[in-house]
């Protein structure tokens, strides 16, 4: 369906990785090591107040998602999903536990330093698309490489060009996000996400505000990614996506109830 | 174009209405102080170079009866008089046409149009006044229709002459704005024949009156202003000061400082603490829209962190969008307030008859202003930047889900039963954010004390100048007389004329009053002028600040002006001794009164 890739770096990025911390069972160093995980979540715990008392939300998630994996989290509602979600993208700090993505501990950095590490590392779908209003497609795609300082002026360009090629939308580029429909606006999302070529993409619903064609179309785009060398983890509700998807994390009433990887099928 | 100012742009222009809202808030607060200072500069310069140019004296005094030119000319040889030059005027009558009603007017001349030495009279059009022809002061001119070449009838002393007016001058201190009857100028020679006094009745004289640091010395004026008086006396000449001194008149003043100064100092006081007053009201409007501004975009915020904008970034995004609020306001406010400033000094200058009317521009009340926009911009900014900026994704993106407590108000809201939601909605609403409310309550509240406070000093105002002034002045018409008249002769002569209602004669003499326990006259002894006036007089009613008025049967008794009971040291109950032309006199001190003429 798309056929320009040559924007996205095809190279696996566990180069990029800094050593772990020696827990989860995960070697520290040495040649002869396993591929060190992108994303290691220990012993999570996430509460928030409500009404004068602590609700949590998380109770104790530990997992590892790899170099290339295709994940699909879901659950009932309320059960924290968006939660973990929020965790592994800098958005949430936990309670208590660690969150390492490519290698940083996010729980312990500051806000400052999260924002600029999202621009370098993630590329964030949002449900609701989060495009800017007032800037056009093209200049919502050519944001992030400015606030990344990524790439000269004419180059921000043509790349914004080459992704909105990649999702189909490169005779919609001057157009404002409020002239398109949500399909497109979301898949200009993902020419966003991909604008500083991150090596890892998240998705919270990115497809719940989608007919079943569009969504298909966008998971589609997702799935040539990761075939690309791209980490994506996505929150659906929608079970037969999430069928389609190599590895399948089930989150109930704030613990993983069931992770296809862990020999609990898909 | 980078994109972080593409979305500038959109903002600004997306945003037309909040643009204007907030341009306009700015730039109005700004305008206050810009127009307070501007005004005040352009006009206080412009009054200033016109009244040093115009080489005022420090001393102007009446005569009575007028000197002659040898008298004056005598006057230099007193210690600290440097210059004295005789003026004389009188009162006359004239009309544009034969049948029409005759009005009043002042008529004006100097020794000598070519050899002013002071207080400069200035041609304006036309030619000096010579041979029967007069001239007219600036304004009226305009007023009455008696522009150069216009020919009019004069009535002095029951005698009817044809006269053209040849000539406009500006005198600098004659006005329309104090003056409604028009002045008009003839030379010296001419004055006296139609007039049949070649004497001066107008004694003007420059001073030394200032230190050797250049200031002016106000006991230096004093010291030789009584020796100037007792010369008078001397000769037998009452003297009573003539130097404008809103609201009253003095006899030497400071010639560097036009007589309008105080009170446009207060004016501009007042001007300016309105203006400050506007500007805090404006400030806080100002954050009021900021924070509306960052609210309405924290989702933006929350996305542009979620790609990756350093926290810096997004406090330079939103700098760049006060620095373009405050650069509109700077355009919209600066030409404003250029403009209402000019506007005002135009008002004064045409008011004082002085020069200088042309457009200025004042650049320290624009560097004020500049200063007042972008200050008032950042610290109104600082607090919503600062949290905005502050805000992390979640806060700025979570629409749904669990994120954080409710607040307090909520909570109790909440709790409330068989209230309408409505009902509920509302108060929720008004009340959930409690810096917002109480904000908006100041800025109601402010404005509202300051229109109160500008319609209270406006009505204050009229009530003084006009009931209150009234009441103790009760009379239309002052006759000054030269000569020492028989009291009854003039009340008949007066009371016979049409429409004259009542009259009352007074008598008044100048002097110096001291305590009654300093024994001996000293130079600077308080000048005093002396009234006599019928004790059931109707067209004099002060005041009274302590003691009584006078009562029949009062025998040696005088009531002073508090001001002057305040200057000697008396009050109710103690004697003064009075220093007269006629010699001295005790008399014990039953009232002190409120004046303001």
């Amino acid at each position: 369906m798309f056929n320009l890739f040559s924007a996205l770096r095809t190279e696996p990025v566990v180069t990029t990785l800094t050593p772990l911390p020696g827990t989860n069972g995960l070697p520290t160093q040495g040649p002869a090591a396993a591929p060190k995980p992108v994303v290691a979540i220990n012993d999570v715990v996430k509460s928030f107040p409500v009404g004068g008392q602590d609700v949590t939300i998380l109770k104790g998630v530990s997992l590892d998602i790899h170099n290339g994996e295709f994940v699909a989290i879901v659950g009932p509602s309320g059960n924290g999903k968006s939660t973990l979600l929020n965790m592994m993208t800098g958005i949430d700090r936990p309670s208590s536990g660690e969150v390492y993505v490519t290698g940083q501990p996010l729980h312990a950095m500051s806000e400052n330093d999260l924002a600029v590490w999202r621009g370098e590392n993630l590329g964030i779908i949002f449900q609701f698309f989060q495009m800017l209003p007032s800037l056009s497609l093209a200049q919502n795609i050519i944001l992030p490489m400015e606030f990344a300082g990524k790439y000269s002026r004419t180059e921000r360009r043509e790349r914004a060009m080459d992704l909105l090629e990649l999702v189909g939308l490169a005779d919609q580029a001057d157009k404002l996000p409020g002239m398109v429909s949500g399909g497109q606006q979301q898949r200009a999302a993902i020419a966003r996400a991909l604008a500083n070529d991150p090596p890892m993409l998240v998705g919270d619903e990115p497809t719940g505000n989608l007919d079943a064609k569009t969504a298909n179309e966008v998971f589609d785009i997702f799935y040539r990614l990761v075939e690309r060398g791209k980490t994506m983890v996505m929150v659906t509700h929608d079970r037969e996506l999430a069928g389609r998807m190599p590895r399948v994390i089930e989150i109930v009433n704030g613990r993983i109830d069931r992770d296809s990887a862990q020999g609990g099928g898909a | 174009m980078s994109v972080i100012y593409a979305k500038l742009w959109a903002d600004l222009w997306g945003n037309k209405m909040r643009t204007l809202q907030i341009v306009l808030i700015v730039a109005l607060g700004a305008l206050g102080s810009g127009l307070a200072l501007g005004a005040r500069n352009l006009t206080a310069a412009a009054i200033s170079a016109d009244w040093v140019a115009s080489a005022p004296p420090a001393m102007k005094i009446s005569a009575a009866p007028p000197l002659s030119e040898d008298e004056l000319l005598a006057l230099k040889s007193i210690d600290g008089v440097v210059a004295v030059e005789g003026f004389a005027e009188r009162k006359i009558e004239w009309r544009h046409h034969p049948g029409d009603p005759w009005q009043a007017a002042t008529l004006s001349t100097r020794v000598d149009y070519a050899e002013q030495t002071m207080s400069y009279w200035e041609l304006v059009a036309g030619v000096w006044p010579h041979g029967n022809d007069f001239a007219i002061e600036r304004g009226y001119d305009q007023t009455f229709a008696l522009a150069p070449g216009t020919q009019i009838e004069t009535r002095i002393d029951e005698r009817v002459r044809p006269v053209t007016i040849t000539g406009v001058l500006n005198s600098h201190e004659v006005t329309q704005g104090f003056m409604a009857d028009p002045t008009f100028y003839v030379d010296h020679r001419r004055f006296a024949e139609i007039t049949g006094d070649d004497r001066f009745g107008i004694v003007a004289a420059q001073l030394a009156v200032h230190d050797a640091a250049g200031r002016y010395d106000p006991a230096q004026a004093a010291a030789i202003d009584g020796a100037v008086q007792d010369r008078l006396e001397k000769l037998g000449v009452d003297s009573q000061g003539l130097k404008p001194a809103p609201p009253k008149t003095v006899r030497v003043d400071n010639p560097d400082v036009h007589f309008s100064n105080s009170v446009l100092k207060s004016v501009f006081l007042i001007l300016g603490v309105i203006g400050f007053v506007i500007m805090a009201l404006g400030m806080l409007l100002v954050y009021t829209n900021v924070s509306a501004l960052i609210t309405q975009q924290v989702g933006q915020i929350g996305v542009m962190k979620a790609i990756g904008a350093r926290t810096r970034q997004i406090v330079q995004i939103y700098l760049m969008l006060i620095f373009v609020y405050g650069v509109l306001a700077v355009m919209v406010s600066v030409p404003l307030s250029m403009w209402a400033a000019n506007g005002i000094k135009l008002i004064f200058l045409t008011l004082l008859d002085a020069n200088g009317r042309g457009f200025a521009v004042d650049w320290r009340a624009v560097g004020l202003q500049v200063v007042v926009i972008f200050l008032s911009l950042l610290l109104a900014s600082l607090i919503p930047l600062a949290k905005g900026a502050r805000m992390t994704v979640r806060e700025a993106v979570s629409t749904y889900g669990l994120g954080g407590a409710a607040g307090v108000f909520d909570t109790l809201i909440a709790k409330l039963r068989r209230v309408s939601y409505t009902v509920l909605l509302v108060i929720g609403n008004t009340f959930r954010n409690i810096s917002r409310l109480t904000l908006t309550q100041v800025v109601l509240v402010g404005s509202g004390i300051l229109f109160i406070a500008v319609m209270g000093v406006r009505d204050a105002v009229n009530y003084t100048f006009g009931p209150v002034l009234t009441g103790i002045h009760d009379y239309d018409i002052t006759l000054t007389l030269q000569h020492d008249v028989r009291s009854a002769r003039v009340a008949q002569l007066v009371a016979g004329r049409p429409n004259v209602a009542a009259v009352e004669t007074w008598n008044s003499s100048n002097g110096s009053a001291r305590p009654r326990s300093q024994r001996d006259h000293e130079p600077d002894d308080q000048r005093v002028t002396v009234f006599g006036m019928p004790l059931d007089t109707t067209m004099f009613a002060p005041t009274i600040r302590a003691g009584r008025w006078l009562q029949p049967g009062d025998d040696q008794a005088v009531t002073l002006h508090d001001e002057l009971a305040q200057k000697i040291g008396v009050g109710v109950g103690d004697w003064i001794t009075l220093r007269l032309e006629g010699g001295r006199s005790r008399s014990g001190v039953v009232g002190t009164f409120f004046d303001p003429a």
